[in-house]
């Protein structure tokens, strides 16, 4: 009987671990978003630095440690333009505008990245980023980035 | 029992050729890749058999190559296609393709005496290639574009509008319904240099007079040249067809 249970519970557990990330899934769930979120933003940018799929402190720590972030985000809080382009700025190590080297912020990273070709300037730094523009952003990071 | 197999064979043959579906197979897989025929999307892996109606899509750093009749389309990351249709019959071949995001590099093999059709289509405009190799990228911001590589392709917009498209040309047409750009407009934004930033307000531009400017290469033209030239007047008018 114990035998059976054990074997149960390892089965159980194997199934767990089974279950991993599937990054197919998440680029076609987050492509029919029509508002994205932090957790968003950042698991992309895990899967653009290669990291292996962790929890999201854990993802969100890695990013911190790669001064792609700065602070602790909300994993459900929704991903701006500005948000996106800070992340943007700083994994593609952009640093051509004055204003942007002054002040760091958000306001002119998401103007570095309209200049750079990567946004196009129709709102502002506030707004929400829909899942689809979300993908084009990445993608084009992913082109300027020299992995196509 | 051997009418029966013959008649089972004719049957065949006459279907396939009243059909024409040609193979699609998978000649190279990088990354992850996923297609998916039914609900469920399953991983995709070289030398696989494709039908018609089948999504592909790629992952960050998936990419893949499907050979369709005699062409090829090389599937870059990020980008989720449907093979709606691929049929060759013996003097005619029609490959019709849906790129839904992200981008492909189709290189058509064109024979003589057969008439290829391979069109790929997005949520704005059709580009119909001619026996050429293209590079088709569309994004729900930047819109649909066209470079062609080698040969001449054809593209219609959904309102219309037909434009052929060859060389250092390329194609672009937004996701708004406005018309297509001119066929030199990135030659062209690539060529102007904005002095400032138009949506910077008055302030931040008072502090970049001061600063420097805010461009994205902080050279100036006029730092380019000797400081001991002689001053001249030169007149330049560029005209930039539709």
């Amino acid at each position: 009987m114990k035998f059976f249970l054990t074997c149960l519970i390892l089965i159980f557990s194997i199934s767990l671990s089974a279950k991993s990330f599937n990054e197919i899934d998440f680029v076609n769930n987050t492509g029919d978003k029509k508002v994205t979120t932090i957790n968003d933003g950042v698991t992309f940018f895990i899967l653009l630095t290669d990291n292996k799929m962790k929890s999201f402190k854990m993802n969100q720590q890695k990013l911190i440690k790669l001064k792609l972030l700065d602070r602790v985000l909300q994993k459900n809080d929704i991903l701006t333009r500005g948000q996106l382009s800070l992340m943007v700025v700083r994994f593609l190590k952009l640093d051509d505008s004055l204003l942007y080297n002054i002040t760091r912020a958000k306001r002119y990273a998401f103007r570095l990245c309209v200049s750079e070709g990567i946004m196009k300037f129709n709102g502002s730094e506030y707004d929400k980023i829909s899942g689809s523009e979300l993908i084009e952003v990445v993608s084009k990071v992913s082109e300027k980035k020299g992995d196509r | 029992m051997l009418k029966r197999v013959i008649y089972l064979v004719v049957t065949f043959f006459f279907v396939f050729s009243v059909s024409g579906f040609a193979k699609i197979t998978v000649k190279s897989v990088r990354g992850k890749v996923s297609y998916k025929t039914g609900r469920v999307w399953k991983v995709l892996s070289k030398g696989m058999s494709l039908k018609e109606g089948t999504k592909i899509s790629t992952g960050v750093r998936g990419r893949t190559v499907i050979k369709l009749n005699n062409h090829f389309l090389r599937i870059r990351p990020l980008t989720m296609i449907k093979l709606y249709e691929n049929k060759s019959k013996n003097k005619s071949s029609l490959t019709r393709i849906g790129l839904r995001r992200g981008s492909v590099r189709a290189k058509i093999n064109r024979k003589k005496n057969v008439r290829t059709v391979f069109k790929i289509s997005t949520p704005v405009a059709t580009s119909s290639v001619r026996g050429t190799e293209e590079e088709v990228s569309y994004g729900p911001n930047a819109g649909m574009q066209i470079e062609v590589i080698i040969g001449k392709i054809e593209a219609l917009s959904e309102n219309g509008i037909k434009k052929f498209v060859q060389g250092r040309s390329i194609y672009r047409c937004g996701t708004d319904g406005s018309k297509p750009d001119s066929l030199l407009g990135k030659l062209k934004s690539d060529a102007e240099n904005p002095l400032t930033d138009p949506n910077l307000s008055d302030a931040e531009k008072d502090g970049l007079v001061i600063g420097g400017d805010d461009l994205p290469t902080s050279e100036n033209p006029m730092d380019i040249l000797p400081s001991n030239l002689g001053k001249t007047q030169v007149k330049v008018q560029v005209d930039w067809p539709d």
